[in-house]
């Protein structure tokens, strides 16, 4: 009997201890800390975000990183509904507009309430990414839709420098369509939301407006969008882009047989920091190449729309403990200021606006980060954007132009359009009856 | 009876209570007060009374236009779908009832895509056959026809996800060949000495003896395939142009992926009134139609 | 009519007979090998390097490469990339918990349904069927608020134990949901004659001994089918694990074989062959119930 009472106090004491020890009201500050970071990505950036992650955990051993990385198929969905139930993770990555969707306001925290420094990015990066004065998102760079040609099909038709503006450009498909007997394009199959941001930029070429206004109404006359399709006609009927999307019903870009194994498609036109995935695909016989935005005229730097691509949100849980803000801060100026750890990242996730990583990276010669298409096409986003800002221009894409629900109101129509189901002109009426009223009802205004 | 405990079925019944007031009762009425509401912010719902069903029944309404729609692509689906399968396996359950060589072979045979059929693997295999290099395409060459791009016409994506689903018919024709089984030969022996040809036999003797099984066979198909989602999502994701958008893949799409459980909850109940009417309707109209035995 | 026109005759007949029944045999051959030539094609894909773009099955560009590589990485959900196993495991953890305890669950039910007498067995019967034909979709969307509820959701969600993080997907099987089940096992019962019962209880037998010792070797048939029904449906479940996510280390089959679409890491040997790794348990668990029963369960479970 005495013997099992020693083996039951003994065993009650060990459960005490253990109990004790995980008392975390006499935590200090250098304590160990665990953050939680989410993301999306393919093999590349998670490599790279992995390498970054190991570099932090080394630098700062009392930290512990939880990665939780997936791909994009869903990772929207997941984040909305942990978001819902207060399981997100501490830092996650967010698409600018999701800010604004996804009741940014209500879930995310406050990275003022971090102290954060943001004095090294250009004082109107964070504006769009800041709602009531609260900063609910660390910018991770701008990106902007720009065209990349495939110049073997080019060449192949003897086509002896880039076009630079749509004249020229059209010129080429006429070319590349006759010698190819029809199967060639100058640019090929485009869906409707790159139509669309080429549509757009075509017209704010011309009369300089975004596509939504201040008051959230659409900027642009029922005359003005006809011109825009009869412009998309125009390059339909000259082999610069396919005439129906129904020809090909390939959805998804880079592995399309006609990018890659055919080589039937001459360009693309995607947001810089999405080029990688079509590069990857290339055989070694294309050569691709940065075309940039063309333009009306030769010489113009106008029709750029740019955005935040991506920033990291960090939860509102967070505030609530004053170590897990240190260490969220800690690995969030790591990430964006550590010379090693932007090595790591690179470009993957676009050219950063932060100065002292763009010349981390500018500088760098192994690898050599400036004549990546990312890069490429970042200077001239920026180029143009800057150049359209001094003749008072702003293209900077509206927060609720890529609203799930909402951005079907004009994707859908072109959509139809581009399947030959619909006329400009149906097309045309169902966007204007509804841009005004749903991006109202959206956005609860 | 033997001194049985008055309360032991009410004791082993409690499981099935439970799941019945909270899997199902609760469910029910609880759908049907979210679509009441309108979620204003996170924490905020405000009741609208019936605003939501008002706004599916718009055509010019945004999401009224997709409902509808949606609406009109399940039905073709269900329409085409179910009396296809209904005579597709009634006739292969005929003729595999006359006592011939191999039965089990075949019975197993066309039994296995309905064990495969569903499955994720198996369903974007079927993607890949209507694909424009596909082994469907292939085929129609071997014979001489046409390519088809099935994927670029609403027509055509539909074809594939309807063969999909038709291609399972193994499971009804089971039904159909144990429902052969038990007519008694002796009417058909009577029908031969009649005179009567095989057809007439089958017209007048085994379709009427068929119709209960026609019924339930014809029921749950219908409600079944009212609800069809994964197909449709994996092969054409509602596309192209929302010409595949069974009902069922946009509510997931309301309610799951923007979030609107409200709109999504509205949706369902409209679609299980549907369904409901529609299997009452076929209830009632039995009796004009099937003939039971007793 | 002599006998020699009535043998004649009786001869055209048999032959016009044998014509008829070599072309239903044709005809039946030539659909069921249409209906399996995908899953044959499927294999000889598994076969080939590179894009399949003929009819035949026989692989042009012969490879095993697809099978070597098919249980390991390039895979999915992490730089390493888990292997497809992983895949089969998670969706294991919430499969075999649902189909043994819809089963059971079940079958109790129908058990007392179908052999014991109470007030109010009427109701219940009628419950049963009546939810028999309920479409489901409209309770997915309240048992989602349900499941992910701030008291519930903590029992399951971002758990590191095997079966819970899946427990929406199967924790509502031990309340017998699965009306179809619980109606199959009713037509079973009925279908034994009472007699048996009354003999049993004579020899001093409870209730349980004659479920389990009696009852069940007879029904047994039926057991196997409920079980395989279940299994596949929940095997093949894809809107289940899409709205219940979790970790990315928790993703089942269904939520995996459309990410591992062809990309730069894989090729379409390597697609197809995890195809047929997916396909193959329910095929065995299928094959192997076929000799429990000669298909006649399904069918007279729906006799009266």
């Amino acid at each position: 009997m005495k013997k099992i009472n020693i083996i039951v106090m003994f065993l009650f004491l060990i459960l005490v201890f253990i109990g004790c020890s995980n008392n975390e009201s006499t935590k200090t500050l250098t304590d160990q800390e665990t953050i939680s970071f989410s993301w999306w990505g393919t093999t590349d950036r998670n490599i790279a975000t992995f390498k970054a992650i190991e570099l932090f955990e080394e630098m700062y051993p009392q930290y512990t990183v939880i990665a939780d990385q997936s791909s994009w198929d869903g990772y929207q969905t997941s984040l909305y509904n942990k978001l819902e139930r207060g399981r997100e993770s501490d830092i996650f990555q967010v698409n600018y507009n999701w800010l604004y969707s996804m009741d940014g306001e209500y879930y995310f925290m406050d990275l003022n309430d971090l102290e954060f420094d943001f004095s090294n990015w250009p004082e109107d990066e964070h504006r769009p990414l800041t709602i009531n004065e609260k900063v609910l998102g660390l910018s991770l760079s701008e990106t902007g839709y720009v065209f990349y040609l495939n110049w073997k099909v080019y060449e192949d038709a003897g086509i002896e420098s880039v076009p630079e503006t749509w004249e020229e450009l059209i010129v080429a498909g006429q070319r590349i369509g006759q010698q190819s007997n029809g199967t060639k394009y100058a640019l090929g199959r485009l869906d409707a939301q790159q139509v669309a941001i080429l549509m757009f930029s075509w017209l704010a070429q011309i009369y300089g407006k975004n596509i939504i206004s201040d008051e959230f109404k659409l900027n642009y006359t029922r005359e003005e969008l006809a011109e825009g399709f009869a412009f998309i006609n125009t390059l339909r009927s000259n082999n610069v882009l396919i005439s129906s999307n129904s020809f090909d019903t390939h959805t998804v870009g880079p592995t399309n047989p006609n990018w890659v194994t055919y080589q039937n498609y001459g360009g693309i036109l995607q947001w810089n920091t999405a080029v990688s995935e079509y590069e990857n695909e290339l055989p070694n016989t294309a050569n691709l190449i940065t075309a940039g935005m063309f333009q009306q005229n030769k010489g113009e730097k106008l029709g750029i729309y740019k955005k935040v691509s991506m920033a990291l949100s960090v939860s509102k849980r967070v505030d609530e403990s004053e170590s897990k803000k240190l260490a969220v801060k800690t690995f969030l100026e790591f990430m964006v200021s550590n010379e090693e750890a932007i090595i790591a990242l690179g470009v993957d996730r676009g050219v950063p606006n932060n100065e002292l990583a763009y010349n981390v990276l500018r500088e760098s010669t192994n690898p050599v980060f400036t004549d990546t298409f990312e890069w490429q096409g970042h200077r001239i986003v920026q180029e143009y954007y800057n150049n359209q800002v001094s003749l008072q221009q702003d293209l900077y894409i509206h927060p609720y132009y890529e609203h799930d629900v909402f951005r079907r109101i004009y994707e859908i129509p072109i959509e139809k359009f581009l399947f030959n189901t619909y006329t400009a002109n149906q097309a045309i009426n169902d966007i204007i009856n509804n841009f005004d009223s749903t991006l109202e009802s959206v956005t609860r205004r | 009876m033997v001194g049985e405990k008055k309360y032991l079925p009410y004791l082993l019944l409690i499981p099935w209570l439970i799941g019945f007031l909270v899997f199902k009762l609760y469910p029910f009425i609880n759908s049907f007060y979210l679509s009441l509401f309108e979620k204003l912010s996170p924490r905020e719902s405000e009741f609208i009374g019936f605003d939501n069903y008002r706004k599916l029944f718009m055509r010019s309404d945004f999401f009224g236009g997709q409902f509808i729609n949606s609406m009109k692509v399940t039905f073709n689906y269900v329409f085409f779908t179910v009396p296809l399968i209904l005579i597709v396996s009634l006739l292969v359950a005929y003729v595999l009832s006359k006592k011939i060589k191999g039965i089990g072979f075949f019975r197993t045979a066309f039994y296995v895509p309905t064990v495969l059929g569903a499955n994720v693997a198996v369903v974007l295999l079927w993607r890949e056959l209507f694909e424009s290099y596909g082994l469907i395409n292939q085929g129609l060459a071997l014979l001489g026809m046409k390519q088809i791009n099935w994927f670029g016409s609403s027509a055509g994506a539909m074809t594939s996800i309807i063969a999909l689903r038709v291609w399972q018919f193994g499971s009804t024709m089971l039904i159909f060949l144990a429902a052969l089984k038990n007519i008694s030969p002796s009417l058909y022996e009577a029908a031969e000495i009649d005179g009567a040809s095989k057809i007439r036999q089958f017209r007048v003797i085994t379709i009427p003896m068929l119709t209960p099984v026609i019924l339930f066979n014809g029921v749950m198909r219908l409600v079944e395939t009212f609800q069809t989602f994964t197909s449709a999502k994996l092969i054409t994701n509602g596309g192209p142009l929302d010409s595949t958008r069974v009902i069922n893949l946009l509510i997931y799409q309301v309610a799951f992926e923007n979030r609107n459980f409200n709109l999504g909850s509205a949706m369902s109940w409209i679609l299980f009134v549907v369904i409901m009417l529609f299997t009452i309707l076929i209830f009632r109209s039995s009796k004009y139609w099937v003939y039971y035995q007793d | 009519m002599n006998s020699y026109k009535i043998n004649s005759i009786l001869r055209r007949n048999r032959a016009k007979r044998k014509i008829i029944k070599t072309v239903q045999y044709i005809l039946i051959s030539s659909v069921s090998f249409f209906m399996l030539y995908p899953l044959l094609w499927l294999i000889g894909a598994s076969f080939n390097d590179g894009l399949m773009t003929n009819f035949s099955f026989i692989p042009v560009e012969f490879t095993i490469q697809g099978w070597l590589d098919g249980f390991k990485a390039p895979g999915w959900g992490s730089v390493e990339g888990y292997s497809i196993l992983r895949a089969l495991w998670n969706t294991m953890q919430y499969v075999i918990p649902k189909t043994i305890i819809t089963t059971f669950s079940t079958l109790l039910v129908a058990f007392v349904v179908a052999r014991m007498h109470f007030k109010g067995k009427k109701i219940v019967f009628a419950l049963i069927i009546g939810t028999l034909l309920m479409p489901v979709t409209i309770f997915r969307i309240p048992l989602f608020i349900f499941w992910t509820s701030e008291i519930i959701s903590p029992l399951w969600e971002g758990s590191k134990l095997p079966f819970m993080p899946y427990l929406p997907l199967w924790g509502g099987a031990f309340f017998a949901l699965d009306s179809f089940s619980i109606f199959m096992f009713i037509q079973f019962f009925r279908s034994i004659p009472r007699d048996l019962d009354e003999a049993a209880y004579i020899d001093g037998a409870s209730k349980f001994q004659l479920l389990h010792h009696v009852l069940m070797p007879m029904i047994l048939p039926a057991v196997v089918t409920v079980a395989l029904l279940q299994f596949i449906a929940t095997y093949n479940d894809y809107q289940g694990p899409l709205i219940y996510r979790g970790d990315v280390d928790t993703y089942p089959l269904t939520l995996v074989l459309p990410m591992l679409g062809k990309d730069s890491t894989n090729t379409y040997a390597h697609v197809f062959t995890r195809s047929i790794i997916a396909v193959i348990i329910p095929l065995t668990f299928f094959f192997v119930a076929q000799k429990f029963f000669i298909g006649n369960d399904v069918e007279s479970g729906i006799k009266g």
